[in-house]
């Protein structure tokens, strides 16, 4: 092949790529054809479609970063929404509740925070599932780095008997040691021992004592929800390096190994 | 995790398209939509896309009619290819009861194919499940690309390099023209099933 037609054809490659939305490779194809033409063709001859490759690669360095960056919480319809909820709540023989709150939980990694609020304000009137629920909506706040929301939230909980002080307890903490990750300097209130001081009207004496009763005897100890839990995803990010499997693994999955020869198969053919 | 109803006589299972970004996931469930009218038990959802990438899934729904008395209900899902949306693929693969793993044949993607599959099988081993024991078909898309003059790896190659293991059934694709699409799918719907009758015996 001559130069031209070589050139010809490694441009052809690169719009290729590109149509398949395969960026990196797009430019590195042009970087090759660069290095090609400066190879091959003198500086003068050159100049102009080097002058054109080099605008090219800056255009598809913009595309690329405009694609790696994250999408955190996109627009969804309630259909799309209620797919992911349902996704993950269809299993059977799980607590319901504790099926909904995954799905809530799906809905939060899914980004659909406010969604999410949603379904967890109605959680939270479930006991067993409750402080999960709290800790959720918090979780839903701290994402969107709404921290104004945060303190009224858990001030509204602090004015109404909904959680026990050791809920709350449990919720503060969550929250302190969020806001001290983030850099956020700001204070939860802790909740006073005695739970509330109500005025001591006698004729609604009663009424109060009730009230009472039924807000002192929760112990938030075990939440049966929790074996349900999908699992964080934000645990250790997962390294693709070679791996050690455990014994009882049905057989040795080296599939790494192949990449490494694959390596050395290409540098060998460049050589 | 399949849902079976064996009153209801029902059975839903979940297949998950998995495979390197832009590998062809997306069009394979496209294609499947436009030719397989019969089965399709209603709309393709794609979740976000960001041009055309998948931000989260695809989902289509089918209805396979009845197997020995009892309705088969498949979902398909396509995973995000993008190595950052790990978190997501992970969760898409929840429950999953098979897999159509689809490579990319082009040469420039060679080690991104490998990556997926280890990825896939790190995936399911967290969910306590095995690449070498979930029902699963290899897919060698683009194949087409060939015709234009890319650099394409032979299915040799790609045996060697994905199922030198795991010895599943592959299959040489185009998703854009269709073909393989449906041979594909047909024989991980098989796999599927078939596994779901040794977990479940639902077929007496
Ligand atoms: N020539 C050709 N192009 C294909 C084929 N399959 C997919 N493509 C193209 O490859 C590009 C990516 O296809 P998608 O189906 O969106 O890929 P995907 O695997 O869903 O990608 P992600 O959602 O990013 O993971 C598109 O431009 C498709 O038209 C094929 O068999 N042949
Ligand atoms: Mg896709």
């Amino acid at each position: 092949m001559d130069i031209k037609s070589t050139i010809k054809s490694l441009l052809k490659e690169v719009d290729i790529y590109k149509t398949q939305g395969l960026l990196a490779e797009a430019k590195d194809k042009y970087q090759k054809t660069l290095g090609f033409v400066q190879n091959n063709l003198k500086p003068q001859e050159g100049k102009k479609i080097i002058g054109a490759i080099s605008d090219k690669i800056n255009t598809l360095e913009k595309e690329i970063a405009i694609v790696e960056k994250k999408v955190m919480s996109p627009k969804m319809t309630k259909e799309s929404q209620d797919l992911i909820t349902k996704m993950f709540t269809a299993v059977e023989g799980e607590d319901k509740y504790a099926a909904e709150l995954e799905g809530a939980k799906a809905l939060i990694k899914f980004g659909q925070f406010s969604r999410a609020i949603i379904e967890l304000q109605k959680l939270i009137e479930i006991e067993p599932i409750r402080l999960d629920a709290a800790r959720q909506i918090m979780n839903c706040y701290l994402l969107e780095s709404k921290y104004d929301d945060v303190a009224k939230q858990y001030e509204q909980w602090l004015s109404n008997d909904l959680l026990t002080k050791k809920q709350l307890d449990t919720l503060r903490k969550f929250v302190q040691g969020a806001f001290k990750n983030k850099g956020i300097d700001k204070t939860l209130p802790e909740k006073t021992e005695v739970d509330e001081v109500v005025e001591p009207d006698m004729a609604k004496f009663e009424e109060v004592e009730a009230a009472e009763t039924t807000a002192t005897p929760q112990k938030p100890k075990e939440i049966p929800g929790a074996k349900a839990q999908v699992k964080k995803p934000e645990t250790k990010p997962k390294k693709l390096k070679p791996i050690t499997f455990e014994k009882e693994e049905f057989e040795e999955f080296d599939i790494m190994a192949s990449i490494k020869k694959s390596k050395k198969t290409d540098v060998d053919k460049k050589k | 995790m399949p849902v079976l109803n064996l009153k209801k006589r029902e059975i839903e299972c979940k297949v998950v398209y998995y495979g390197p970004g832009r590998c062809g996931k997306t069009t394979n469930l496209e294609y499947t939509f436009k030719t397989f009218k019969k089965q399709i038990a209603g709309d393709m959802v794609s979740i976000n896309t960001e041009g055309d990438r998948t931000l989260f899934f695809d989902f289509l729904p089918m209805e396979l009619g009845k197997i020995k008395g009892c309705d088969i209900r498949v979902q398909l899902y396509t995973v995000p290819g993008q190595v950052k949306y790990s978190s997501t693929r992970k969760l898409v693969l929840k429950g999953v009861d098979g897999v159509v793993f689809v490579a990319d044949s082009l040469k420039v993607r060679r080690e991104k194919n490998m990556l997926s599959l280890k990825d896939l099988q790190m995936n399911l081993k967290e969910y306590g499940m095995s690449v070498f024991k979930i029902p699963l078909v290899l897919q060698y898309n683009k194949r087409d690309l060939a015709d234009e003059g890319l650099p394409i790896m032979s299915i040799e190659q790609m045996e060697r390099d994905l199922n030198r293991q795991l010895k599943a059934p592959s299959f040489p694709c185009s998703a854009v023209t269709g073909e393989g699409v449906g041979k594909t799918l047909t024989e991980c719907l098989k796999l599927t099933l078939i596994s779901l009758q040794r977990q479940f015996k639902w077929v007496q």
